[in-house]
């Protein structure tokens, strides 16, 4: 851990406090997105930013296998949104082939 | 001097993600939101990355760091195409003054059948 | 393009990945048992996934973009700045269809996180060789921006760049 009053000791506070305001702010969007695709743009920032934090603690920290943690999540993340997408793609499909169920759907939005 | 490279990234880097957060609850529509996301969000990490392989002046920790830089900026875009693409389909409606809309013209009289159509 | 597996192509991979994955485990000699499975798998979904095109790159070119690149997403991040300062900044968005030049697929990747990562433009859709991109402000040539960015991918690759006539979509050299 840098000593308290170095630079990167500060700046790496700020940034540590920045980033969780950040999620908190994207997490707002998460629950309040009225349609499910903003839902998930807020999953995808979220994962960008959890990447900010563990690159970011990992200088704060210095500890260096937080990266590796960071490299990991960033795949595992892009796995989950891109299947969350194509999911919601699927489902929208379906929904374009029945349209007795569309005044059913319009209530959603 | 190091240091104070990594401090500057460091708080450019947590600035440009804070604005990137900021915008999902600001600007109007959902497409706009992801271009916040995707523009702004990947700045972000991409400067603090940049900013630790200037904090542990090491080759391996360079190398990894850019290494999550690259697949950052290549699967960011790859997110928001598919997403945007979910999301039209989805019947998500753009901001009202969104104009031209050439893919309604395509999508309402065609439509596709083949679900995994890219 | 035939999937042809050349000797060069099959030797660069092999170095590429090998070269990854030692600098993945910091050169730890005991993790070749993995190590050298997850280089196989990684060739075989490589020869799989992208069909080898052997088109080469120029390192001038390739220089070049980097640059641009990196000024351009500076650009992009005061761009939206800009934007969230202000929401109701006078955006003029809209979905524009461009006629994508390119070819090889690995042109047209990289031309797509390219045009999504600029200032103003985020790609959403693509239809055979026709790009469906949701520009943020129309009022700016934005057909035009596109076409400089994709000569200079073209450049990258040393990719023929052919004249496109974009109301009948036909294109010729």
């Amino acid at each position: 851990m840098p000593v308290d009053s170095s630079p990167v000791a500060i700046a790496g506070q700020f940034a540590l406090a920045l980033l969780l305001i950040s999620i908190i702010l994207a997490l707002a969007r998460l629950v309040k997105g009225p349609a499910a695709a903003d839902r998930i743009v807020a999953l995808d920032l979220i994962s960008i930013l959890i990447v900010a934090f563990l690159a970011a603690y990992s200088i704060y920290a210095g500890e260096t296998s937080f990266l590796d943690v960071a490299i990991g999540y960033a795949l595992i993340a892009f796995l989950g949104t891109v299947a969350l997408a194509r999911f919601l793609m699927r489902s929208a499909l379906k929904r374009s082939e029945n349209p007795e169920t569309e005044e059913n759907m319009r209530r959603h939005e | 001097m190091n240091e104070i490279i990594t401090a500057v990234l460091l708080v450019l880097g947590s600035l440009f993600s804070f604005v990137a957060a900021l915008g999902m609850l600001r600007l109007p529509d959902t497409v706009i939101r992801m271009h916040a996301a995707t523009k702004a969000g990947t700045l972000g990490a991409g400067l603090i990355l940049i900013g630790e392989a200037f904090f542990y002046a090491e080759l391996g920790i360079a190398l990894r760091a850019l290494a999550a830089i690259a697949f950052l900026l290549l699967t960011a875009p790859v997110a928001a195409h598919l997403i945007g693409r979910a999301a039209y389909y989805s019947g998500v409606k753009l901001w009202q003054k969104t104009w031209i809309d050439q893919l309604a013209e395509r999508y309402i009289s065609g439509g596709y059948s083949d679900p995994d159509h890219k | 393009m035939d999937r042809s597996m050349s000797l060069t192509w099959l030797i660069s991979r092999i170095i590429v990945y090998t070269v990854t994955w030692w600098v993945l485990t910091k050169g730890a000699g005991d993790s070749w048992p993995v190590g050298i499975p997850a280089v196989l798998a990684a060739i075989y979904i490589d020869f799989n996934l992208f069909r080898p095109e052997n088109t080469g790159w120029s390192l001038g070119g390739l220089i070049a973009f980097v640059l641009f690149f990196l000024k351009s997403s500076v650009y992009s991040g005061i761009d939206v700045v800009r934007r969230v300062y202000d929401p109701r900044l006078p955006l003029d968005p809209a979905m524009v269809e461009y006629p994508l030049r390119l070819t090889s697929s690995a042109a047209r990747n990289l031309f797509i996180c390219t045009v999504s990562l600029l200032p103003g433009t985020l790609s959403t859709a693509i239809e055979g060789h026709k790009l469906v991109i949701h520009a943020l402000d129309v009022g700016r040539p934005v057909v035009h921006e596109l076409n400089i960015i994709e000569n200079r991918v073209a450049a990258v690759f040393k990719h023929p760049v052919l004249i496109n006539n974009f109301k009948t979509g036909e294109s010729k050299k």
